[in-house]
């Protein structure tokens, strides 16, 4: 069954951490937000054992994508300078559609703006999924904007819903107008029970409604993929035997990245 | 005491008097030129095309390079968006950058600038590159 990967590096030269997670983990498809290690540099580290992955390049300076499947399987088809739409075919399974976003960050978009990039991708997944003539689609990604807030929840937004009972209702009608879903299991993912971390993003500020940790880093499915989906993201917290938490538990952002990595698989 | 119905009224025109500007230049005219002449200078390995949508009272226009060899790939370099009922201003959104544009000779100048800024002419030519195989 694929594993696919998504970790904000935070722009951090952590190939080697990269790598103990991939292989640790036997990702499939590995995709780096925020990355500026050099291509050369991620694939000699990816593969000093053996040459498992391969770069699939894309025009999205945001995004960086390594696979162990062939390159050509993951084509993109529409990218932006925030987003890459690409569709991965591999052999005897059905096609499937990878959304893979870094939004805009809520230091420089205020809310509104932010809630207009998501109904911006929301639209450009809606036109790709016309154009292929299919909605097998995972969007995955830093969103900068948490399960609830508007952007990921409005219908003119991407529209996802915590209940998958929900989703695989497809669509919703409102004032007339139906509007695809798409599931978000992230939601299940907010607070520290278990002792998981209670996020993948921790933000502390002195000021009196703070919800310390964010869930920016998600995949969303929609309704016809469920099926295959194993109902458990990981948020990974280990790259081998080096944690990706400081002292206090919150992401390590001096010696890994400020975000954590989610982790997934799916069957199609 | 009220007049009485004049039917010369049908006849009246009571439109004012200034005339109407028949060739105004719109902010997407511009786009669309700009949009045919990349595929000129491409020989149409990379052309560029224009999307336009209206919804709650803005329009918002797409400028994406396109590369009819690659499947029909599309790369989306910008959009920007105005008021239904106003041309001006205009808000651009580039490369992480917003921009409030007033009129249109801003609008020229932002938009000569995003055509030949360092990463739009390296995309272009690498998209250029592939598109040769």
């Amino acid at each position: 069954m694929p594993r696919f990967l998504f970790w904000n590096l935070n722009k951090k030269p952590v190939p080697h951490l990269v790598k103990e997670i991939a292989r640790g983990n036997d990702v499939d498809v590995l995709v780096l937000a925020e990355c500026e290690i050099p291509i050369g540099v991620m694939l000699t580290t990816l593969n000093a054992e053996t040459p498992d992955f391969q770069f699939a390049p894309g025009q999205c300076e945001r995004i960086q994508v390594y696979t162990r499947f062939h390159s050509a399987f993951l084509a993109p088809i529409f990218e932006s300078d925030r987003y890459s739409i690409r569709r991965l075919r591999l052999p005897l399974r059905d096609e499937v559609l990878i959304v893979m976003a870094h939004l805009p960050s809520k230091m420089h978009f205020t809310g509104e703006s932010q809630r207009t990039e998501c109904s911006l991708l929301a639209r450009a997944v809606l036109e790709q999924e016309a154009t292929v003539g299919h909605s097998r689609t995972i969007v995955l990604g830093d969103f900068n904007t948490d399960p609830y807030e508007h952007g990921v929840v409005a219908t003119d937004g991407l529209h996802a819903v915590m209940s998958k009972t929900v989703a695989q209702r497809k669509t919703r009608r409102v004032s007339g107008h139906d509007f695809d879903l798409f599931y978000n299991p992230m939601w299940s993912y907010f607070g520290d029970v278990g002792n998981r971390p209670g996020g993948t993003y921790y933000y502390e500020k002195a000021e009196h409604v703070n919800y310390f940790w964010h869930i920016f880093d998600q995949v969303l499915l929609r309704p016809s993929l469920l099926g295959g989906f194993s109902d458990d993201v990981k948020i990974l917290t280990m790259a081998g035997g080096t944690s990706l938490l400081d002292r206090d538990g919150r992401p390590d952002r001096e010696n890994a990245s400020d975000h954590l990595p989610i982790m997934f698989n799916l069957d199609f | 005491m009220a007049s009485a119905p004049d039917s010369s009224a049908l006849e009246m025109d009571l439109w004012p008097k200034a005339k109407f500007e028949t060739d105004l230049v719109t902010p997407v005219s511009i786009l669309r030129r700009q949009a045919a002449l990349l595929g000129e200078k491409t020989r149409q390995l990379v052309t560029a095309d224009v999307s336009t949508d209206a919804e709650r009272g803005a329009v918002t226009h797409y400028f994406r390079l396109v590369v009819p060899a690659l499947d029909n790939y599309k790369y989306e370099l910008f959009h920007m968006n105005h008021r239904v009922d106003e041309l001006y201003p205009v808000t651009t959104y580039f490369e992480n950058r917003i921009w409030k544009i007033t009129d249109q000779s801003a609008f020229i100048e932002w938009l000569k600038s995003a055509l030949s800024s360092e990463s739009t002419l390296r995309k272009v030519d690498s998209l250029m590159a592939q598109a040769k195989g």
